[in-house]
Parts: structure tokens; sequence; C-alpha cells
């Protein structure tokens, strides 16, 4: 295994206040938050979207272009990423413990609304924050380049929409290695529909990556009674030294496999913490596919008769079919864990 | 240490009103106005803060103490000669690990205190990290994992905030000069709003596995008007590493 890469689903070895109820949601009688309640408002009358989010973005973790066509990235991008998946994502500055970027908070980790009457800041609980600037400042003009950019936030009805822009050329889009330039402005629109449910569409507009502006939409899930776990990339990096692979000798010792044994892996997979489900699906070279909720399909890499390598998520995943192959499981083998998935 | 002191090249928003900040006839942020307050009526310490006096508490905490008002326990009295004798080398701010509580109140970098939900929250310029204090009644976790930040609670005692913080590894300096602890240490802070522009934070350390007797510090924070943090990104340009050498 190459890399970090999920940290969006760190598991936490122990923790505390992770079953404390958090004060201000509504109940039922029996004390189950009620996250169908209506979404609350500020003494504004804006909606008040504080609380403690998950993005289910996971998905587009390894491929966060999974819904553009061939052709809408420029070649120099299309020749970085093969580049960068070539090399197993060797140079992902996230693997340095540096900022995630654009894409931060999308693929998964906690991440924290608080809500004041000039800024909605957001705490991550990969342990920096965000700050979202509500109070009619304009973006800067010609920022110096920043990791996370400059973000201003405006209300559109009861959309908040924030408008990031400023961001250096070096983080990643996703662990597939997409690149962005320093053109990169991107879009978000936080509607709270309900207490417990967002609906979060995000636009990524660089004209000198991408042929047009593109977004994809997730949905976003308020999680109650638990905080924030402290993350301290620093403390425990331990990736670095493992940072030596490359793809091409994966390729090389790719193992044959044949199509009536891949055939037996083909379904979907429910992990259920963290909540994924994986899809098997066979391409049209007879090669294995996997996605992540739908999203991000890359090929997988055959490295036996029942182990395959996710390049793009530095995962491998072992198949375990029954005798008749109809049900079974499979493990996903990331840097924190082992995740047992059922055949759905 | 040197982490501690990078200062910014450049940056945006470093000249922007801060909204909602008293002001005299001639637009000056008024920093003797009174003290603000919520809807509750407690004090509002929200705004940008830091600590005035440069690197003076960030080297050493207790550097307004007399001799005798802090007496290390012997192992932690050999711990700090021995940091000292090496120029804190060790110093895990030099690495980009985080200088943890109290000493992330004391470096000379800005931080934001906000009001959130059943919290008061702390964001910092220095790391890039933020810090949650809650305000909710909760009590401070029994045996709690050791972490870099601790746990911390928050009360009201009159107009003064009174944080205690608990549960913290003891991988973290008190400060870059090696005041050592131990995973006992139990800090208490009392920030007290004078005025628009002013607070008075008075640290008590209290770790009876380090220290003899508990020793308190007060210094002031002063507001920060019309500008905002920048990006700070210990891991990008750490050219530390390499000087931290020792003697």
């Amino acid at each position: 295994m190459r890399r970090l890469l999920l940290l969006a689903i760190c598991l936490p070895l122990g923790a505390q206040w992770l079953k404390y109820p958090t004060p201000g949601i509504p109940r039922s009688a029996e004390g189950k938050p009620n996250l169908t309640a209506p979404a609350p408002k500020t003494a504004e009358g804006k909606p008040d979207l504080s609380g403690i989010w998950h993005i289910d973005g996971l998905g587009y973790s390894t491929n966060i272009t999974s819904d553009l066509k061939p052709g809408d990235m420029l070649p120099w991008a299309e020749a970085v990423t093969k580049e960068r998946v070539a090399k197993l994502g060797l140079d992902n500055p996230v693997s340095r413990c540096l900022p995630p970027g654009p894409s931060i908070g999308l693929f998964g980790e906690l991440q924290k609304v608080i809500q004041t009457r000039d800024e909605v800041a957001i705490l991550n609980e990969s342990g920096i924050f965000r700050q979202v600037f509500t109070d009619g400042r304009p973006l800067p003009e010609d920022p110096s380049p920043a990791w996370q950019g400059y973000s201003v936030g405006h209300w559109e009805g009861d959309t908040l929409v924030v408008e990031t822009a400023g961001f250096n050329d070096r983080s990643w889009l996703d662990f597939g290695g997409h690149p962005h330039t320093e053109a990169l402005r991107v879009t978000e629109r936080y509607r709270r529909k309900d207490f417990g449910h967002m609906r979060l569409e995000v636009t990524f507009d660089d004209p000198k990556t991408f042929t047009r502006a593109w977004s994809i939409g997730m949905d976003v899930f308020l999680v109650p009674d638990t905080e924030l776990l402290e993350t301290v990339c620093n403390e425990n990096e331990k990736d670095a030294v493992h940072l030596v692979g490359k793809l091409s000798d994966e390729v090389k010792g790719e193992i044959a496999v044949p199509r009536e044994t891949a055939a037996k892996y083909v379904g979907t997979y429910e992990i259920k913490q963290p909540r994924m489900n994986v899809g098997i699906s066979e391409a049209s070279n007879g090669k294995l596919m996997m996605d992540v909720n739908g999203k991000g399909a890359v090929e997988l890499i055959a490295t036996s008769q029942t182990t395959f390598l996710n390049e793009a998520m530095g995962a491998h995943v072992d198949f375990f079919p029954d005798a008749q192959g109809k049900t079974g499981y499979l493990i996903l083998k990331i840097v924190e864990g082992d995740l047992r998935g059922e055949r759905k | 240490m040197l982490a501690l002191v990078l200062t910014p090249l450049s940056a945006q928003w470093i000249k922007i009103p801060t909204a909602g900040i008293p002001r005299t006839a001639d637009g000056k942020p008024d920093l003797t106005a009174p003290v603000p307050r919520t809807a509750d009526g407690k004090p509002d310490m929200s705004g940008l803060w830091r600590q005035p006096n440069g690197v003076k508490y960030t080297i050493n905490l207790d550097a307004d103490l007399k001799p005798g008002d802090v007496v290390m326990q012997p192992w932690a009295a050999a711990l700090y000669k021995e940091r000292q004798d090496n120029i804190s080398k060790d110093d895990p701010v030099g690495y980009c690990n985080f200088p943890g509580v109290p000493q992330m109140e004391a470096v000379p970098y800005p931080y934001k205190i906000i009001y959130g939900q059943g919290t008061i929250d702390i964001l910092y310029e220095a790391f890039h990290t933020f810090r949650q204090i809650f305000m909710d009644g909760r009590e401070l976790p029994k045996d709690p994992n050791p972490t870099w930040f601790g746990y911390s609670v928050g009360r009201w005692d009159g107009d003064t905030l009174v944080v205690e913080t608990a549960g913290m590894n003891d991988k973290t300096w008190i400060d870059t000069g090696g005041h050592p602890h131990s995973e006992a240490l139990h800090v208490t802070e009392r920030f007290t709003r004078k005025d628009f522009g002013h607070i008075d934070l008075q640290i008590r350390i209290d770790d009876p596995k380090a220290y003899t007797k508990p020793w308190t510090v007060t210094y002031g924070l002063a507001l920060m008007p019309d500008t905002e943090m920048l990006e700070y990104v210990c891991n990008e340009n750490n050219v530390d590493t390499k000087h931290l050498v020792g003697k």
C-alpha cells in the first residue's frame, strides 16, 4: 500500500465526547434527534448552517472529474494526471501533511460549521479551518496564492453561495492527481433542506485546465451527538518513506485472471463504517473496474487471482466469493485498516 | 522555534475595516469603548487578538515571575536544563507540531475568538488550526485519550471566561524554552475583557508531577482591528530542522 490517501476515512482508535448530546437539536419524545425538523434560522432570519456535517463525496475522491466527458480537460492537464497516476501519486502534497486545497471536506471528513454575523467558519476534522467572510467584502484582487484561497459568501434566497479564488496551483483536486491552475474559481452552493440535510453543489471554473466550468452535487448529512477528533498529520506521518513505487512496476507484475473468475467478483458491496458502496464491474476489455458510491470508476490491476490493486486509492482489494460465486464479501485494505464490504 | 517568527511576504485583506468596531469621529477604532455583550448579556470576546509582547512569553512563560515561584520536580528540572543546554533543538514546534495549551495563546501571531453554538472557538493563524472550548456545561472527560490541545470546557465567573483544559499529551512544551509538563497538566485560563481593545489573560499551570506547586502568569491581549489572518503552512517551508543541532 503506497499512500495515505484515505485521510477521509481514518478510523479513530479512541476518543472522547464522541457520544455527547449536541445542544440545540430538536428531538423526539425518546430523545432521538429529529433530522427532518425544519432548518433553523439565525437572529437575522438567514438559514443557520451551524452543526457537524458529513459531505457524501467520497466517491469523487479518486476522480473528481468522473462526470466529465473526454476532451473537457485540456491536454496538459490530461498529461499531468497520467504522469501522477504513473508515479502512484508520489508527489501528492497531502501525503506530506500539506493542506488539501479546493476539495477540502468533500471526501468525507467531518466538519463543523460555525456561523456568526460576519463570517461562516468551517472547522475541518483534519485540523485546519476555513473562513468565509459574509460581511460584504469583495474577493481580493491579485491575491497572494494560498492553499485554501480566499472565500467570501452571500445569500441567494436560502442558499449560501461561497466563492473562492486565489488558490495556489500546488494542490491536487483528488487523489487521482487532477491538477488545477491559479486561475481556478470554486463556487459552493449550500442549501439546508431540513434540520439534518443539506444539498451542496460545487462548481469548478478553471479555463486554463478545463474547457468549461463543471459542477458536482453531493448530499450533506448532519452528524448529531458527537464531536471532532484531533488529527495531527505531522505527529505520525509514515507515508513519505513508502512513497517509492511506480505504476509501471505494478502493471508489469499484473496477473492474468480468467474472465469467468473475474465475473464472480462483479457486484455491489456495502461497507458499513465508513458508509460506502463499492461497485465492481467489468470493462469491455475484460478488466475489473471499481467505483465508490457510483463515482470515479478506475481499472483494477490484478496482483493475484483474488487480489487487485486500486492504484488511485493506493489500496488493495481482496475478493472472497462463495462456491457459487453468487454471494460473498470483499476486504478493502487501506492504510488505516481493513474494511469489509458485504455483497448486496 | 523559528517557525514561530516567520514573516509573511505579502498578504490580502491586511487592511480591511472590521465590521462592528466602534470608531471615533475620524474613523479610527475606539479601543477604549465599553466591552460588547452578547444577547444573553455575557461579555463578547469575539474578534482578532494577539499577544503584543513579541516572543517574551513564548520563550519563557514565567518571564515576569520571581525565583521560587516556579519550582520544578527533580526530573522536570533536569529535563528543562537539558533543553536549555541544547538550545531547544528538540522543540516539537520546530518540527511543525502544535505548541498546545497554553503556548498557543502566547505566540506572537493573531488568533480569532468566535462564539459558536455551545462553544467558544479560537482560530489560530499559527499552524492554521483551531481549538474548541465547550460552554454547554459538559464536564472534562475522565481518563481522556491524550491530545496536543487537550479538552477544554468553559464557564462564566461574573464577566470572566474561565477555561479549564486537561487531557494533554506530554509531548508539548509549555514554552519554547522547554518548561516541561506531564499528562497530569491542568491549565486554567481566565479571559477578562477590560474594554473594547484589551483582554487580560491569566494562566494557571497546575501539574503536581512536574511542579511542586501551581504557578500563575498574567499578560494582556490586544485587539487587532481592520485586518485578517494570513494562511500559515508550517510544512510548506520548514527550513528550521537542519539548523536544530543544539549546543
